[in-house]
């Protein structure tokens, strides 16, 4: 039966082109602006190498304390607060450290031209909190980490740069003015995954960072990940972290301060908005802001159709009159009615998503706020669950646009029907 | 002839009930992304009040500890490096000017605030500390149209250059500011006098000029710094006009020769980049309303030329009619236009209203201008003409159809 329904919406397309290719339009314009909003977001917050970790992962960016002389400061942590609570942590399987920033280094090769790259301090479990596709060797081991020893991980196109080849393990390079040697070469990662970029990791404890703490080193240069075995473990890690803070709290009365971290250890998405050291982020504000947008992107355009598809089924009353007339049952000419402006929205939607796919790719930069090296992962764009989100969408716009049409049609009285 | 169109409203009402819901909403939607981006991009044009063309920030370092060439700080200081560096820099063939400073430079994430008081009043701006050369490589304006130079040999120990928005309740427009005594950072004991009053300098391409004030940052003082509170200063020059691109690759290049004791130079960055990295989040936000803003003008085309399409084959037979009895072709085409205007100033009653307090209430976040009345009348004069070229634009084509009809033929379909 649903077959029949489908030929004869197929039928009706060839009928009146212009209302045809307007629905189309309408309805994929709709659905390419959702869905390039849903895959902004997503690739801001689903897990994909290296950070693959992300649904496990809580982040602690900043820390903020209180002096029981007055006044507030904001900032990354320090190595106090890194050994006194992080580094307590029983809970959480892995607790990375890393600088709060990228900073731009001076690079050369013994001999060769000096350069700029982008360079992340971290240690050694850094990397297993990560996801990295070494080319060549690996990551620092936690002795190399502790001992601050000069040994450093580069990315492919560092290494073809300096040395014109990718397998440069045991080389030596200069990194702002001191001996390092390559342990390990990874892929190139891209902007998009922003805790895992950088063109080179070194031993957090080989840098100047270190030496940057303040507030008596409870305030510093770093932030803090921590690995969950399973998100189920986040309410006991969190439940750890207060214990650990006020413990800590305890030992800095004497100092006249107080440790707080507003709200963290945050989520992905929490963290993503967490967009300075002295804010706490609205986030229910930030979901309802997302969902207002969608929502007027969705019925704007289902006003649109509402209107094409009454004018379509004014058309077609006596035809629906013939077969109620006949014995069709209301639901039956609901249930047709809705499964023909299905076929539509289908099809715009397939064209929107297409359209959506066009619009990420050529204007990724425009979309995503990074300004290079911003490489999609397919895998990242082509999960079944972008399909399952994007055909909600459109059984949505179906029945917001057709809803109210199909309601009126079917509940048309015979006689007027014939009549029209 | 308006009576005419209002009962042709009325009669299609069924369907003119749709169009209206959505003109209404989008009227609405439209309305707070123009006012949203006339307010930004009205920001957007004015002078910055600073120039970083030809400018570069240059980031010193100190060596770590473990270095063999490190030297402890003793009887030189490793600030005297950076002293000798920014000697060195000046040397240079191509640059104009090299300055130091905190907190201070244009696109900067840092700031440092600092109060200011008078008489029984205090409050808080930001405060920047430079080098005399800071204004030759950003080129703040003094007030008095003197340019830039004025303002490099103002700027003094015990001195204080301000902005002229630096309090506009007691010195509207910055006069009456030059000589003015102020208290700094809740010290009563020395009062710094205004040396120089500054055009408006804002903070980024977004913002509004923001207040501060700047004061010396001596050369002693730079000089005295140990190596631990080098990471702080922030260093930048000016090329000459017509030096070619690339100099920041240059400088690095050529940097170990200019390195002295314990500093070296780490990075080198032009300011269009500073500048770029630091506004995309802001020119994303930008283009993004402007693609809202095209989505919801589409779907209004499209909204309209569809209604009216289907009105106007239904209606064949009426306008054949019109026709036959006399109306030319002309007026047949400005009723239809004219019934699609009148329909969007019917949505545009309510709208009007609900977007008032909208803009009332402060819901559009457009926090650089206040919410007034001109701001009000341009926006919503803004949405009413993007919503009326639509709607022509959507209503011409199955207009100029209806009128070709031939009249015999319209009135034979009856």
């Amino acid at each position: 039966m649903f077959s029949l329904y489908i030929k004869q919406a197929w039928r009706q397309l060839g009928e009146n082109r212009l209302l045809t290719f307007i629905s189309i339009v309408g309805t994929a314009l709709a659905i390419a602006m959702i869905m390039a909003m849903v895959l902004a977001q997503r690739v801001t917050v689903e897990p994909y190498a290296p950070e693959s970790n992300r649904d496990r992962l809580l982040y602690v960016k900043w820390m903020s304390v209180k002096f029981s002389g007055g006044g507030n400061s904001n900032g990354p942590i320090g190595t106090r607060t890194i050994k006194e609570i992080f580094n307590q942590m029983q809970t959480p399987e892995i607790v990375g450290v890393y600088g709060v920033q990228t900073t731009s280094v001076l690079v050369a090769v013994p001999g060769g031209e000096l350069t700029n790259v982008d360079c992340r301090a971290v240690d050694d479990k850094f990397f297993k909190a990560m996801d990295y596709t070494f080319v060549h060797g690996a990551p620092f081991n936690a002795g190399e980490s502790e001992a601050g020893q000069s040994r450093v991980v580069v990315t492919e196109t560092v290494a073809r740069q300096l040395y014109g080849t990718t397998d440069v393990v045991g080389r030596q390079i200069e990194i702002s003015l001191k001996e390092y040697t390559v342990v390990g070469v990874v892929k190139d990662v891209s902007k998009l995954t922003d805790v895992a970029y950088a063109q080179i990791w070194v031993p957090y404890n080989s840098t100047i960072l270190i030496e940057s703490d303040w507030a008596s080193h409870v305030m510093g240069m770093f932030s803090v990940l921590l690995l969950a075995r399973d998100k189920s473990d986040f309410p006991a890690i969190r439940a750890e972290f207060d214990q650990l803070c006020l413990k800590y709290n305890e030992l800095l009365k004497s100092e006249e301060m107080d440790v707080f971290f507003r709200g963290q250890p945050d989520t992905k998405i929490v963290s993503n908005n967490r967009l300075g050291a002295n804010y706490t982020p609205n986030m229910s504000r930030i979901y309802w802001q997302f969902a207002i947008v969608v929502a007027l992107l969705l019925l704007v355009p289902a006003i649109n159709l509402s209107g094409l598809t009454l004018s379509r089924m004014r058309k077609r009353y006596p035809e629906i009159g013939v077969r109620r007339a006949f014995g069709a049952k209301r639901s039956e000419m609901l249930a047709q009615i809705l499964t023909e402006s299905l076929l539509l929205t289908i099809i715009g939607g397939a064209v929107g998503l297409l359209l959506s796919y066009v619009g990420l790719f050529t204007l990724g930069t425009m979309l995503f706020g990074n300004l290079n090296n911003n490489t999609l992962s397919m895998a990242m764009l082509f999960d079944p669950m972008v399909f399952v989100i994007a055909f909600l969408f459109c059984l949505f716009l179906n029945l917001l646009s057709a809803g109210v049409p199909a309601w009126r049609a079917a509940r048309l009285n015979i006689v007027h029907a014939l009549n029209a | 002839m308006i009576r005419i169109l209002f009962k042709q409203i009325w009669n299609e009402r069924k369907t003119n009930t749709w169009l209206w819901a959505e003109l209404l909403l989008v009227f609405v939607a439209l309305w707070v992304v123009v006012d949203w981006t006339y307010v930004n991009v009205h920001t957007w044009v004015q002078p910055l009040g600073f120039d970083i063309e030809d400018t570069y920030l240059v980031q010193i370092s100190v060596k770590t500890a473990d270095n063999p060439t490190f030297r402890p700080d003793g009887e030189r200081m490793t600030g005297q490096d950076a002293v000798d560096i920014v000697e060195r820099l000046r040397r240079e063939p191509e640059v104009e000017a090299v300055g130091y400073g905190l907190n201070a430079f244009p696109y900067n994430g840092s700031n440092s605030f600092s109060q200011l008081a008078q008489d029984s009043v205090r409050w808080s701006v930001h405060v920047r500390n430079v080098s005399p050369d800071f204004f030759r490589i950003f080129r703040y304006e003094n007030i008095d149209g003197s340019g830039y130079q004025s303002l490099v040999e103002a700027l003094e120990e015990d001195k204080l250059i301000v902005s002229e928005n630096l309090w506009p309740e007691r010195y509207p427009d910055g006069k009456n500011l030059l000589g003015q005594g102020f208290y700094v950072g809740g010290d009563t004991t020395q009062l710094y006098s205004v040396a120089a009053v500054t055009r408006q300098v804002r903070y980024d391409d977004f913002s509004i000029g923001d207040t501060y004030f700047l004061r010396l940052f001596p050369e002693s003082n730079l000089a005295s710094l140990p190596a631990s509170q080098m990471s702080f200063i922030e260093f930048y020059l000016r090329v000459k006009a017509g030096t070619p691109a690339g100099y920041a690759k240059r400088l690095l290049r050529e940097s170990p020769r200019i390195n002295v004791g314990n500093c070296y130079i780490e990075s080198v960055r032009s300011f269009d980049d500073i500048r770029e990295s630091y506004m995309l989040g802001r020119i994303n936000a930008l283009k993004n309303r402007v693609f809202i803003m095209a989505f919801l003008l589409v779907n209004i085309f499209l909204g309209v030329i569809g209604t009216f399409w289907y009105r106007t084959q239904q209606r064949r037979g009426e306008l054949g009619l019109r026709m036959a009895l006399g109306s030319s072709r002309r007026q047949l085409y400005n009723n239809l236009i004219g019934e699609g205007l009148l329909l969007l100033g019917l949505s545009a009653l309510p709208a009007l209203l609900i977007c008032f307090n909208i803009g009332y209430a402060d819901l559009v976040g457009a926090w650089q201008m206040e919410w007034g009345g001109s701001r009000f009348v341009i926006g919503t004069s803004l949405t009413l003409l993007l919503m009326a070229l639509m709607i022509i634009g959507a209503i011409a084509y199955p207009a100029s159809q209806a009128m070709k009809t031939q009249p015999a033929d319209a009135l034979h379909d009856e």
